[in-house]
């Protein structure tokens, strides 16, 4: 037994938790820039008055919904430097993600927005409030309680997800593990541990919603 | 006060409206009956415009009501609103829930909005629940703080949708007693209930609704003891 690990030293343990750093940062960056997308399409896909907006987001949606995030990323980093456009590797495995979590955030904010009763947006435009004020004040304190199960759900997903990268040679975590396994022949001891380090990141997300969701519970 | 001439309203090719024309005036307390369905629901919802109209006019102190205008707002803060329902919002206290519309719609500052919501919910006979969630609050007592959230916005007219229609018997009666206090005050209403006791004691003028008209108005008294419309008197039958 011991001969397999022989060469595999805390270097190569630095190495993976480098690229768990990195699968950090790739998640950070889908979230904060797909947030952004999500809001506005969740926000358009339920806007009444505008059935063209309500259209775009819905075609949105089910493009990138509907097809892998595989292709994507493979679309997004070779089509773009094809085009001409030479990004930082790290901006162009996250242009995939950030609109991957902004289709599927999208359509938790519409769900979550959505779910709010009738009667809480009458109560509020009958105080005469803008469409803003009534989403700020009224609408969000509901429906962001509504949205925290399903978005955790998707957080994890995504922090899986970002494994895919590494079919673009993009060192992250899964192909920081992949490299060591070819140079230690480790194989079943690497990937064990890439999957723990996945592990670590994600159940500390899933306590803190737990948390969080009793927390907010109070007086629904 | 409040004017509506000859309104139509549709839901699709359901004809809910079938020409309403009403006046209420500065002070009077305007008591709306009829069967389920009826339309009477739907008249107040037009009035502040929760609901478009496709025909006639609605004027509130002069101003017309649209409800695809920007302008609707304004006069909606003039308008309070009660709910069957009570539509609080479930995550701010009675006094926030009172408050709240204050300091985001009138831009008043913080202290202001507390003490005149403290001064409204007083009113309702709330002051020890300021600080009470609605989930805390009884139905009676959720219904209070909804009619307090109206009126700490100081309107011209209050519209109330069946406010006792959702509540146990027991409870309906603290309600009705804060809107005859406030029909006592002078405060312009138009009541949609099922209450008759409430409309006899209180209502200067009842309108009895049957299939999208009025189909007959005049003052309590006559409206109970006399009725002319036949279908008026099967209804009076059908509730006492």
């Amino acid at each position: 037994m011991p001969e397999l690990f022989v060469a595999f030293s805390y270097k190569d343990v630095l190495f993976l938790l480098q690229g768990a750093l990195v699968t950090i940062a790739m998640c950070a960056m889908a979230l904060s820039c797909g947030l952004v997308v999500a809001l506005v399409i969740g926000l358009i896909r339920t806007a009444r008055r505008f059935p063209a907006l309500r259209w775009i987001g819905w075609g949105y949606v089910e493009i990138f919904r509907g097809t892998p995030l595989l292709m994507q990323i493979f679309i997004a980093f070779f089509g773009l430097s094809i085009l001409g456009l030479e990004l930082p590797r790290f901006v162009a495995v996250s242009i995939p993600l950030i609109l991957y979590t902004g289709a599927y955030m999208g359509e938790i904010v519409r769900a979550g927005v959505e779910a709010v009763p009738r009667g809480q947006w009458e109560a509020g435009w009958s105080l005469g409030m803008s469409y803003r004020q009534l989403m700020r004040y009224v609408v969000a304190p509901v429906a962001v309680r509504i949205m925290i199960p399903p978005s955790v759900g998707f957080l994890v997903q995504l922090v899986k997800g970002t494994s895919l990268a590494y079919v673009v040679g993009y060192i992250e975590l899964t192909r920081a593990g992949y490299i060591i396994s070819q140079s230690t022949y480790a194989t079943m001891l690497v990937f064990t541990l890439v999957g723990a380090i996945y592990f670590g990141i994600n159940y500390p997300l899933s306590l803190a919603s737990q948390r969080l969701e009793v927390r907010l519970k109070r007086h629904a | 006060m409040l004017e509506l001439e000859d309104v139509h309203k549709w839901f699709g090719n359901l004809h809910v409206l079938k020409g309403i024309s009403m006046t209420v005036s500065r002070g009077e307390v305007v008591v709306v009956i009829g069967r389920s369905g009826s339309g009477k629901s739907t008249i107040l919802r037009c009035i502040n415009g929760l609901e478009p109209i496709q025909q006639g006019r609605i004027m509130v102190d002069g101003e017309v009501v649209d409800a695809h205008s920007r302008h609707v707002r304004k006069i909606r803060e003039e308008v309070g609103f009660v709910f069957q329902s009570f539509n609080l919002f479930p995550y701010y206290t009675a006094l926030e829930n009172v408050s709240l519309a204050l300091k985001i719609v009138k831009r008043m500052p913080p202290a202001e909005a507390r003490s005149i919501a403290e001064e409204m919910l007083a009113r309702v006979g709330l002051s020890d629940k300021l600080d009470a969630y609605p989930d805390r609050l009884s139905g009676g007592q959720q219904q209070r703080v909804a009619i307090a959230r109206a009126l700490a916005m100081n309107p011209k007219l209050m519209l109330f949708d069946e406010v006792t229609s959702a509540l146990d018997p027991e409870l309906v009666g603290e309600v009705l007693k804060v809107m005859q206090d406030l029909a006592e005050g002078g405060m312009t209403m138009v009541v949609v209930t099922h209450e008759m006791g409430f409309a006899r004691r209180v209502a200067d003028r009842v309108l009895f609704i049957h299939e999208g008209q009025i189909a007959e108005e005049g003052p309590t008294a006559q409206i109970f003891a006399a009725p002319r419309n036949e279908s008026l008197r099967a209804f009076i039958e059908s509730i006492l």
